[in-house]
């Protein structure tokens, strides 16, 4: 335990006795912890590095240039077809996540009112989440076939004429979030259940007793109390949705034209259609960049939030 | 820790644990994997075309195929133990499995940086960028020791297989099957409207076309069907760029000059707009069409909801299976895609996809690899393999009357192969089909971009790729 408070041995009033026994402790710690840290550094580091190194190069089928400098960043980030990508991530990230948290919320607030069954429901809820996203996604593209999916015939039940869903781009991107909704809301509702049922009872039945109802309890209590859940959540999701690319994938493929490349998928093709190895790994930085930048913030909100 | 925190607790890790345990029984049952059943093939003919192998003079020596997983990988696996019997289990057949979706990457990089691939796939649609790596056969297929040309007959290939696998340096690799797009089309249906479909090697105009898929449409209603005419892809892929390719050159438009891209020539947009306008103008195909790819097109017509799709060959199986498709089984015709009136009958305008067998520059076994190569690609066992799939890169073995009689769409597939159309000498063509073309065809499809304006697109994405590709 000693080692780990970063005091030095006199400091902490030590005999040279203590002292040598610290030191080899000390030893002890860091030996131990090399093998782990350096493994961690080779997985973490060493990719990130070499995506660095790569995107300097001018790797392409035609070309095996080892240094072309910044060349491929300016190229990068002049291109509108990347910005047009990172636009289309960003606008299904924020509806998806925006849909999902207040849907999820809701749900969690309703779930903590069931007396019996609480738990098979909850268990039963998590099923989207259990499913491969590809999955979901053929399921939905079945789903909204025009010729035989169910929504059409659905539809039709009302009169209404059946519609190309996934050919319109509004419709196409309503679909993608649709469908992340559908699978990743109970994981919003699994956190926040699991949070609200962590709130203090005496905290609430106070406020109760200081007159707060239904409305001011959620805005002024539960909401407060949650944040820090919520933030940690928003992160996990945040950076889910920027990296999603099998929904999309087996979705939409991107269509209606590039309404719907998200960058994941604008990255995969230059580096596995195109084979366009640098631009691609470039590409990967700047994302990666923009990723962090986002998660920075929310971690910032994070730490702003009072204990 | 307060008792409703453990609660919690324990309520997030009964759900986890319950969700790990769904999810572990739900990965447990997989399909199996489609089986290949063809008989082997160690007879005289086939000895006969590769007299050195067959001598079984050649050293002991393992040929490693690396090759895309799929039915073709399969197919090769089983014959390699036949191979090696016919050569008196001197020359072994090792293969390596690549994933498709990685199948070009995969196989440049080991063409570039091992010898450890004696033979690749050379498929047409990369092989501008494989042939560099690949050895020319030239030599070895006029070394009467190595190939009996005359067993092998060379020109039993139509010359539009022949050319996706020749470069400036000759013969590049032999191909072993190639596709075709056509027209399946439901033969009951069309005898009750009184529409008469061109048999192979005939076909329909484009305004024939046309005006027969109106006479469905007009039929269609009369009988108060939930029906569309026909279903085409426009969805954003590969195949429905291949697809838009060849309405293109249907109407002699050229959308490749030589090595170059040429989309705005007005003939290939002329094509384009017959083709889109199946949909946007004419209101002919089914409106799921910008969205339909392979499958999607193949359920349209096994589920009577359409009474024609153009589509791959590969199709033929499925569609005439009577416990997979109780609509279609027995009940469908082929026919070729249709060319503009103005043109001939003959207008090449298939879109050529062959897979082929290349020798990689670096192997250390090129005579072991040739001699399993050309006698893969030999009429016996081309033969054979066309018996078995609704495919086949040799004339002779798709127009074989025991064959035809059990498949008689294999004529299509004949007469559709003569009408192949070269394809341009351009690197990363299929990110061109994939990521250029494709979305421009989609964009057209959905009724985002005209004709003009896709064409535009296609020829502004495709300069700036081959500058990305370092052109």
């Amino acid at each position: 335990m000693v080692a780990t408070t970063g005091h030095s041995p006199s400091a902490l009033g030590l005999k040279p006795g203590r002292r040598r026994g610290y030191l080899v402790d000390r030893r002890a710690t860091l030996l131990f912890s090399f093998p782990a840290a350096a493994l961690l550094l080779v997985l973490i580091a060493y990719p990130l590095l070499d995506d660095v190194r790569l995107s300097l190069a001018h790797i392409s089928p035609s070309t095996n240039e080892s240094f072309v400098g910044v060349q491929n960043y300016e190229a990068v980030l002049s291109s509108s077809e990347f910005w047009n990508s990172v636009w289309i991530t960003a606008r299904y990230t924020l509806l998806s996540l925006v849909i999902e948290l207040a849907l999820g919320f809701g749900l969690a607030l309703l779930m903590t009112r069931i007396v019996r069954g609480g738990g098979t429901l909850r268990t039963l809820i998590l099923i989207p989440t259990m499913l491969t996203p590809s999955v979901a996604a053929i399921n939905f593209r079945n789903l909204l076939n025009y010729d035989f999916g169910m929504v059409n015939w659905f539809v039709g039940l009302f009169g209404i004429a059946k519609q190309p869903w996934l050919a319109d781009s509004g419709y196409a991107l309503a679909a993608l979030v649709l469908t992340d909704i559908w699978r990743s809301t109970p994981f919003f509702v699994l956190v926040l259940s699991a949070g609200l049922l962590a709130l203090s009872p005496e905290v609430m039945d106070a406020a109760e007793l200081d007159g707060a109802r239904g409305w001011q309890k959620f805005v002024y209590m539960q909401v407060p109390m949650l944040m820090p859940l919520i933030l940690v959540t928003v992160l996990f999701r945040v950076i889910d949705l920027f990296r999603t690319f099998d929904t999309v994938y087996a979705l939409t493929n991107g269509g209606p034209g590039n309404s719907t490349a998200v960058t994941s998928m604008q990255i995969y093709n230059d580096m596995y259609v195109g084979q366009y190895t640098s631009y691609a790994a470039t590409e990967a930085v700047v994302f990666m960049a923009l990723t962090l930048v986002v998660s920075l913030f929310v971690l910032r909100l994070m730490r702003s939030q009072p204990d | 820790m307060t008792r409703r925190t453990v609660r919690a607790l324990q309520v997030v890790a009964g759900a986890a644990a319950a969700a790990m345990l769904i999810a572990a029984c739900g990965s447990s049952s997989k399909p199996n994997a489609q089986q290949t059943t063809i008989g082997p093939i160690t007879g005289t003919a086939a000895s006969s075309v590769v007299p050195w192998a067959a001598s079984g003079q050649a050293a002991d020596t393992t040929v490693t195929v690396c090759f895309f997983s799929g039915p073709e990988f399969d197919t090769i696996q089983k014959h390699g133990t036949d191979f090696t019997a016919l050569t008196g289990g001197k020359i072994k057949i090792k293969m390596v499995s690549i994933p498709i979706a990685q199948a070009l990457p995969v196989t440049i990089n080991q063409l570039k940086t091992s010898s450890e691939c004696d033979l690749v796939d050379g498929a047409s649609e990369h092989a501008t960028d494989l042939n560099p790596y690949l050895l020319p056969l030239g030599s070895m297929m006029s070394d009467p020791a190595l190939l009996n040309s005359s067993v092998y007959n060379l020109s039993d290939f139509p010359k539009g297989v022949l050319d996706v696998a020749t470069s400036a340096k000759g013969l590049m690799s032999l191909p072993f099957s190639a596709d075709v797009q056509m027209i399946f089309y439901r033969a009951d249906l069309m005898s009750q409207w009184g529409i008469t479909v061109p048999k192979p090697p005939e076909s329909w105009t484009w305004q024939q076309f046309e005006a027969a898929l109106q006479t469905m449409q007009a039929k269609i209603k009369e009988s108060n069907l939930d029906m569309s005419p026909i279903a085409i892809t426009g969805s954003r892929d590969a195949s429905a760029s291949m697809f838009s390719l060849t309405s293109m050159w249907a109407f002699g438009g050229n959308p490749f000059n030589g090595d170059q891209p040429n989309f705005t020539d007005k003939k290939a947009i002329e094509g384009l707009n017959h083709w889109s306008g199946l949909l946007n103008t004419l209101k002919l195909a089914s409106p799921g069409s910008p969205t339909y790819a392979y499958n999607e097109l193949l359920t349209a017509l096994q589920q009577g909801k359409v009474p024609m799709i153009a589509e791959w060959n590969a199709a033929v199986t499925d569609l005439n299976d009577p416990t997979k498709s109780p609509i279609t089984a027995g009940k469908l015709g082929f026919a070729l895609l249709p060319y503009d009136e103005s043109l001939p009958a003959n207008t090449p305008r298939v879109f050529p996809t062959t897979h082929t067998l290349g020798i990689s520059a670096k192997s250390a076994h090129p005579r072991e690899a040739f001699e399993f190569a050309a006698w893969y690609t030999s009429p016996e066992v081309a033969l054979q393999l066309a018996s078995e799939r609704s495919s086949g890169a040799r004339t002779s073995a798709l127009t074989d009357p025991a064959t035809l009689a059990k498949n008689p769409a294999l004529g299509t597939v004949a007469a559709a192969g003569a009408l192949y159309h070269p394809l341009p000498n351009i690197p990363s063509f299929g990110d061109l089909l994939n990521n250029v073309i494709a979305p421009s065809v989609n964009s057209l499809f959905t009724g985002q971009k005209t004709p003009d304006q896709a064409a535009a697109d296609m020829q502004s994405g495709a300069e700036a790729l081959l500058k990305k590709a370092g052109k």
